[in-house]
């Protein structure tokens, strides 16, 4: 019940902050891009020489993925505490007591890491979206010059059937083949064929010479 | 044939012709000329820079973008021409891994948007030699693609002599389709006459092999390690002889008539034969008979000889030259027949392709000519041989032809090998 009060009155401290995690011993906030982290040493562990020890090291591993990190001790630690020494680590120390919680020392920005990771992330990201365009543009390409493939068979057939110098003589203009049929028509090579009689009669026959 | 049935098909008959080097593809609406692309895949390795930058979830990749994944002359190793000799193993599975993946790219790169599609009508045409398990595995590759995306209605696989046959209009014929790795005859009557075809070890490649021996003999040992330029020496200073031992004795008579010189495009290396040209003989006939004993020093000396093999259930044979192998095909044929297959021969295939310089015409000859006169001096005398047309899409052509001729309601059956396979 103690502990909830306490962290109400941190995050009342914090309030320009809002809080994206709660447990028991600690507390997450965020504002903008920034993350700041709170490592509470409760009053329950004041028997434990341990402690504070325990709960500055989970503290500075918060430095992770936070920008600022505190620690939050009972007021009565304050005093056996060299605030120095939380001030060479970046550390910010908050004492509290069933009254009021106060910041006894400020937390370092820690700014450098954190910058690094999103930097690579977005890089990361951005090459991804790259890469996506170039595989688009690809495959763009790869059709265009498909289709200009296709363009140029069509008129290299053209230009075997037109001949280079023109005669004199009048000519009989017949029409070109066409290269490419539209649904409907049927290629020039159908024409007179005796096989599509051939094998229209497919399976209504007895096989002659095949087997 | 149904007016519905006839629109669709008009629309959506597709034709696929997996040929040894090149996969042709597209549905009637391409008109005269279909899609092409190399019939090869590479398989990426994972740890390349260009699958993890694309995220690539596939293993192979085939069309127009394979050169873009290739970095060094080691990847060619990466390069899997499935199709090679006409016939895949039941278990090359990175051989069917690129049909598949071929085949996929071929019908979604015409996947119609019109609301009336429900699926092509897909001809395939597969080697003349191809055994039953291909057909099985690539009507099982069909079904797979279907269940991703419902793109074929029905599937039929003809033989590629049979669309030769069907492109050209004739429906007695003898088909030789000659390519880089094999020969193979097909005896065509309206059916192809499967127990007549003959099958032969030999092709391009072989001559490829020979020119590379002739260009050592000629001091260019070291320009011949090279398959494109030797392919293009071939090409360039072969020379198919009416007859090989007066053809090389007029060469050797009159030797500047046959002299050469011959620059490689793009770059400074020029060949020259002078007194030895009379050795551009020796590879033209090589293709169509290499019996002659002037060829055993070059065996001796290790060039390999074109051995018997069997692929799947057909016995190739290494030695049998082209005038009687057509005779062999021909008389499994019923008698009656045989003068009528006798009197339409249609070559195919770029194996055929042979240049006639005008001024030894007569010494030299086409590949026409050539077969009419192996024939000729084993007694047969009324033969008609022609070049196909446009060799490169007419198999495509019989393919498009067959997928609109032959009815719908005509099912698939294995014993006849024909027949829609419906697929949805």
């Amino acid at each position: 019940m103690i502990e909830q009060l306490i962290r109400e009155k941190i995050k009342n401290l914090f309030k320009e902050y809002s809080c994206i995690e709660e447990g028991e011993n600690h507390l997450t906030f965020k504002v903008s891009d920034s993350i700041l982290s709170i490592e509470i040493l409760s009053g329950k562990e004041i028997l434990d020489k341990n402690a504070i020890l325990n709960s500055a090291l989970k503290a500075i591993q918060k430095f992770e993925y936070s920008n600022k990190v505190y620690l939050a001790l009972p007021k009565v630690y304050a005093s056996i505490i060299d605030s120095e020494i939380l001030q060479n680590h970046g550390l910010g120390l908050l004492t509290y007591d069933e009254k009021e919680v106060k910041e006894v020392v400020p937390a370092k920005f820690i700014k450098k890491q954190l910058i690094v990771k999103e930097n690579y992330e977005k890089k990361i990201e951005e090459l991804k979206i790259e890469l996506k365009k170039l595989k688009e543009n690809y495959i763009i390409l790869k059709g265009a010059v498909d289709a200009l493939k296709n363009e140029i068979l069509k008129l290299k057939a053209g230009l075997i059937k037109t001949p280079l110098i023109k005669e004199e003589k009048i000519t009989e203009v017949k029409p070109q083949i066409k290269q490419e049929t539209s649904i409907g028509e049927l290629p020039s090579f159908f024409k007179n064929n005796p096989w599509l009689e051939v094998l229209a009669k497919r399976g209504k026959e007895p096989e002659a010479y095949g087997s | 044939m149904i007016e519905e049935e006839e629109e669709y098909k008009k629309a959506y008959t597709f034709g696929a012709d997996y040929g040894t080097s090149d996969f042709k593809f597209g549905p009637i609406t391409c008109g005269e000329i279909p899609k092409i692309i190399h019939n090869r895949g590479y398989f990426l390795d994972k740890d390349s820079i260009m699958y993890k930058a694309f995220e690539a979830s596939k293993e192979v990749v085939v069309g127009d973008e394979v050169p873009l994944y290739l970095q060094s002359s080691e990847d060619l190793s990466k390069l899997i021409y499935p199709m090679k000799n006409g016939v895949i193993k039941k278990d090359d599975e990175k051989a069917w891994r690129v049909v598949e993946e071929i085949s996929r790219y071929s019908l979604k790169f015409f996947k119609p948007s019109r609301e009336d599609f429900q699926g092509f009508y897909v001809v395939a045409s597969l080697s003349s030699v191809s055994p039953k398990y291909m057909y099985e595995k690539l009507f099982e590759i069909y079904k797979k693609i279907n269940e991703e995306e419902p793109l074929i209605k029905a599937a039929t696989i003809i033989q590629q002599p049979l669309a030769v046959a069907i492109a050209h209009k004739a429906t007695t014929c003898v088909v030789i389709e000659s390519g880089h790795g094999n020969t193979q005859i097909c005896p065509i009557s309206r059916y192809p006459i499967k127990n007549a075809i003959v099958a032969v070890n030999r092709g391009g490649g072989d001559a490829n092999a020979l020119t590379g021996e002739i260009l050592k003999d000629l001091g260019y040992g070291d320009l011949a390690r090279e398959e494109a330029f030797i392919r293009k020496v071939k090409e360039n200073l072969g020379l198919i002889p009416a007859n090989l031992e007066e053809a090389i004795e007029e060469a050797k008579r009159n030797p500047e008539k046959f002299m050469i010189e011959f620059k490689i495009p793009g770059t400074r290396i020029t060949i020259e034969m002078g007194k030895d040209a009379w050795m551009r003989f020796l590879i033209g006939e090589y293709v169509f008979n290499p019996n002659h004993e002037i060829y055993q020093s070059f065996f001796t000396r290790g060039m390999p000889k074109p051995k018997d093999i069997k692929i799947g259930d057909m016995v190739f044979k290494g030695m049998l030259d082209f005038g009687e192998a057509i005779i062999e095909s021909i008389e499994r044929c019923p008698i009656e027949l045989q003068p009528h297959l006798y009197k339409q021969i249609l070559l195919s295939g770029g194996n055929f392709s042979w240049k006639v310089p005008e001024n030894i015409e007569g010494i030299a000859v086409d590949a026409t000519t050539k077969i009419k006169l192996l024939l000729k001096e084993k007694g047969i005398e009324e033969v008609e041989a022609t070049m196909t047309e446009f060799p490169q899409y007419s198999v495509w052509r019989g393919c498009i032809i067959y997928g609109y001729a032959v009815p719908q309601d005509y099912e698939w059956s294995w014993e006849r090998m024909e027949g829609w396979n419906k697929l949805l």
